[in-house]
């Protein structure tokens, strides 16, 4: 995966993006993220008529090009719970928290994961679904100073106080960055939301709850995305929501169609729409899967 | 703080190899939920995704178009 900026008018960036398959395409993105021309000589315009393939390598393009726009550039084109920078931000914010803070935050989930795997009733917001169907808690994350001020960038930061190489184009190698540039990347939640939750039956229907967000008069930085599991299995609730962070990031990369840094090359659960894309396309493996022996780390 | 980020911070943790052994993993109970439905979402999923569903060379509520015209490039 390559970018290559044209031009910048009124309207936003253009650029080049040449995907996984040396196919080109050209793109506009706007200044919101938006993209706004996507051509392709060599892919059907219509996604029926396009294979599997070049639907996942389509989609790659259009995340790769609001990134590359985004590190060029500077814009915020990059949707933030999309944005390594603004996850790995987040990872560092509930790391950081004491226990009583992250209880007071994410224990009405950790509670809630529990009553799957005991006697307790498991409270759900459908009349219809079954504490053994699938159900996936989220709540969205708002943290401060804002991830996106930062310069190197947040990701780039952390990296560098490792030694290695990350191995993966656009994040800069661990000698790149001056020790001097580095900041502490001190991270504070604002707040939080009320969980919302999302719940699959068996036979494919899909339903969802929205929790209330906190009185912040802007968007989440991020969100926690956990499908049930039984939190006995982990050492720390904490750690697993930390960790969690880490596959995000992991996803976002792949998601580019780039191999996520080394560091961020683990197998657990990730994001909900990484689950998504690596159970339809099979130029991903099942890396949400902790189970899964990877064989590649660079997604086709 | 949890405790790996604790290592991170007193340098106890200073490769990147070693980085992706601490982020801690489920053991079945995800997985065994996940593989029921895998199948279910594995078919669904083409629905959801957005790249299933944009038509390409499409002028998306702009009405500007034709990269050449505007970027060049060729």
């Amino acid at each position: 995966m390559e970018g290559e900026i044209d031009g910048e008018d009124e309207d936003g960036v253009g650029l080049r993006v040449y995907d996984n398959n040396q196919t080109e395409h050209r793109i506009g993105v706007d200044f919101d993220g938006e993209i706004f021309i996507h051509e392709c000589d060599e892919y059907p315009a219509k996604a029926a008529k396009r294979t599997d393939r070049q639907n996942a390598h389509s989609g790659q393009v259009r995340r790769f090009a609001k990134w590359h726009v985004y590190r060029e550039r500077g814009y915020e084109t990059v949707r933030r719970r999309e944005n390594p920078d603004v996850l790995m931000a987040g990872l560092l914010a509930i790391a950081a928290l004491s226990d009583d803070q992250f209880s007071e935050y994410f224990g009405d989930i950790e509670t809630q994961l529990e009553r799957h795997y005991s006697d307790a009733p498991v409270d759900l917001p459908f009349d219809d679904a079954d504490p053994d169907d699938t159900i996936i808690y989220e709540k969205d994350v708002y943290i401060t100073p804002d991830p996106l001020e930062f310069e190197p960038p947040v990701l780039e930061q952390f990296i560098a106080r490792f030694e290695g190489n990350p191995d993966t184009p656009t994040v800069a190698s661990t000698g790149d960055v001056p020790l001097d540039e580095l900041d502490d990347l001190l991270f504070d939640v604002e707040g939080v939301s009320e969980k919302h939750v999302l719940h699959y039956g068996s036979e494919g229907t899909e339903q969802y709850e929205r929790g209330t967000q906190p009185a912040l008069d802007r968007k989440p930085d991020f969100r926690v995305e956990l499908m049930a599991f039984d939190p006995a299995e982990v050492g720390s609730f904490q750690h697993y929501v930390v960790s969690h962070l880490a596959y995000q990031i992991r996803d976002c990369f792949l998601l580019m169609g780039l191999k996520p840094p080394e560091g961020f090359r683990a197998t657990g659960w990730g994001s909900y729409k990484g689950f998504l894309s690596q159970s339809a396309f099979d130029l991903y493996e099942n890396y949400w899967s902790a189970q899964t022996d990877v064989t590649s780390w660079e997604p086709s | 703080m949890v405790q790996t980020i604790a290592q991170i911070r007193q340098r106890e943790i200073s490769s990147l190899e070693d980085l992706k052994e601490i982020w801690t993993q489920t053991n079945g109970s995800l997985e065994e939920r996940a593989a029921e439905i895998f199948e279910i979402v594995r078919d669904d999923a083409r629905e959801w995704l957005e790249e299933c569903k944009v038509v390409l060379e499409e002028v998306e509520e702009h009405e500007e178009g034709n990269y050449a015209e505007k970027y060049g490039g060729n």
